[in-house]
């Protein structure tokens, strides 16, 4: 554990480095997405004017999901970027270099590219979200912390687990570019809480492609509303989505055949 | 070089597109998932209330799925990456022909649109079968559309140009690329109309080419622009098109003459 530390910390600090030299180009990514940011908040507090509710939630309290999504897909991005570059390395035969290393390939593939970028923008998310949901969050308790802890813990596991899936379809289909950028576009879902979806896909969300635990959770437990999904069913949810994603990765190395000459 | 050169550029951009399949069909289900979660969003906000800006929820259906169909036409491009095309130096190849690197990459983009024509309007027709909205859209309406499409092909066209051309200079082009196609992106009215938000947000944005990519369009289609508002925004995107066009032909032009290429 000490030594995988002491690797991400290495790996961090030269990406840090990396970011330092391509500054110009980070900041004009730092500024796409605070521009995001700020467009998603603009519309959504034009909806509080607009409309009283949706789905059974007031239109306000929509600020707490869209926050909670921002917040978890940003900290994602910031953990598991390396997996976007991933299908690359599988292309090229560069993966081998990762086999015949003493580390475990996975911890590699995951978090061999932690997007400096995004811890940057963690700061501003962070105090507008505070600034945005300061009326909508109930004073904490010890027992919501705790609960907040495990549903957090519960998002990224799952997480995780969809990072690894795509990391097995880069090395099972070469031909795969877009995965990532599927899951992205599945996940956007996760931006409003599930119930705004027709029943058939809310189940789904709540099930077999759990976003409901992954983006809507955490909001739900911090702001007391009602969850979505009960805290138990989640915390087994996410041990088998990230169980299941270990044993598929275990499976895809397996077929793993080398591209390079 | 004759028309038939680009024609068979054309050929082979089109029969590229479908190599990687999976990847395409992966692709093509990028774009119906974004225009989904749209809908699906915009459909549960209308269980509380008839209007929005007056929308109603069969208006705003059919508004989103014909600007996600205008954006999937004006904005798609294959020339995202002409920046690295650039300074990596295989512009050279290109160069030393004798062959116009502005009918290439015409020709690229056209066979791009076509395959986004066909499947874009596939599934959007799918989509308008299946969210069935109570919406009519004037058929005189369609050569107008048509006539703005183009125009918003033509400024995208240009604004692609642009990007690609700091690729003279430096590798960096993804950073502006980003800032300015997330602003596009949210500006372009795919995810909701303009008009919802504020008035200065909406009469700030008119002023740029963003809504000529999709949201005009779109209005254009529900008949909600009248004759002022026409002309004022025929002016306005054409102004755009000249400057960014006439912007375009400058910068390419000392790129070329400050390019140089290395290696074998």
């Amino acid at each position: 554990m000490k030594k995988y530390a002491a690797i991400w910390f290495k790996l961090a600090s030269n990406e840090l480095q990396q970011t330092f030299v391509n500054k110009w180009t980070n900041l004009l990514f730092l500024l796409g997405k605070l521009v995001r940011l700020a467009t998603l908040i603009l519309l959504i507090v034009s909806l509080e004017h607009a409309v009283p509710s949706v789905a059974g939630f007031q239109t306000q309290q929509l600020r707490l999901f869209v926050i909670s999504y921002t917040l978890i897909d940003t900290v994602s991005q910031l953990i598991f970027r390396g997996v976007y570059v991933f299908s690359n390395s599988i292309r090229t035969g560069s993966f081998d270099l990762d086999l015949s290393q003493p580390i475990n390939p996975l911890f590699r593939a995951l978090f061999g590219k932690p997007d400096i970028g995004d811890m940057f923008f963690l700061i501003p998310l962070g105090g507008v979200s505070a600034w945005l949901l300061r009326s909508l969050i109930p004073e904490l308790g010890f027992s919501t912390l705790l609960l907040s802890g495990v549903v957090l813990l519960d998002s990224l596991l799952i997480a995780a687990a969809f990072h690894i899936f795509v990391l097995c379809l880069g090395i099972i289909t070469t031909e795969v570019n877009n995965t990532i950028m599927l899951y992205r576009d599945v996940s956007r879902f996760g931006m409003f809480p599930v119930a705004v979806y027709p029943n058939w896909l809310s189940l789904l969300f709540r099930t077999l492609i759990p976003l409901a635990v992954l983006f809507n959770l955490p909001a739900e437990v911090m702001g007391g509303l009602v969850p979505s999904v009960p805290i138990g069913v989640s915390v087994v949810l996410s041990v088998s989505f990230f169980s299941i994603s270990l044993l598929a990765w275990k499976r895809a190395l397996k077929e793993y055949s080398s591209a390079s000459s | 070089m004759t028309v038939a050169t680009y024609l068979q550029y054309f050929k082979i951009y089109l029969a590229q597109t479908f190599e990687y399949r999976t990847s395409f069909f992966m692709w093509r289900i990028r774009q119906v998932l974004s225009l989904l979660l749209s809908l699906f969003f915009w459909g549960s906000v209308y269980a509380d209330t008839a209007t929005i800006s007056a929308y109603t929820k069969d208006d705003m259906i059919a508004y989103l799925i014909i600007t996600n169909l205008v954006f999937n036409l004006v904005a798609a491009t294959s020339l995202n990456s002409l920046g690295s095309f650039i300074y990596s130096g295989e512009l050279s190849n290109f160069l030393i022909k004798p062959q116009n690197i502005s009918l290439y990459l015409l020709s690229k983009e056209a066979a791009d649109k076509l395959q986004n024509l066909f499947f874009s309007l596939l599934e959007a027709g799918g989509i308008w079968l299946l969210f069935q909205p109570q919406t009519s859209i004037s058929l005189q309406s369609l050569p107008l559309l048509g006539f703005f499409i183009i125009l918003g092909m033509g400024v995208t066209f240009c604004i692609q140009l642009l990007f690609g051309a700091i690729g003279f200079w430096s590798p960096d082009t993804w950073g502006p690329r980003f800032l300015f196609f997330t602003l596009m992106g949210l500006t372009s009215g795919t995810l909701f109309p303009l008009d919802i938000l504020p008035s200065w947000f909406t009469s700030t944005v008119a002023l740029t080419p963003f809504p000529f990519i999709s949201y005009f369009q779109g209005q254009l289609a529900l008949g909600r622009v009248n004759s002022d508002h026409l002309w004022s925004s025929f002016l306005v995107a054409a102004a755009w098109l000249v400057a960014l066009g006439i912007t375009a032909a400058v910068v390419w032009k000392k790129g070329l003459k400050d390019y140089d290429s290395h290696g074998g």
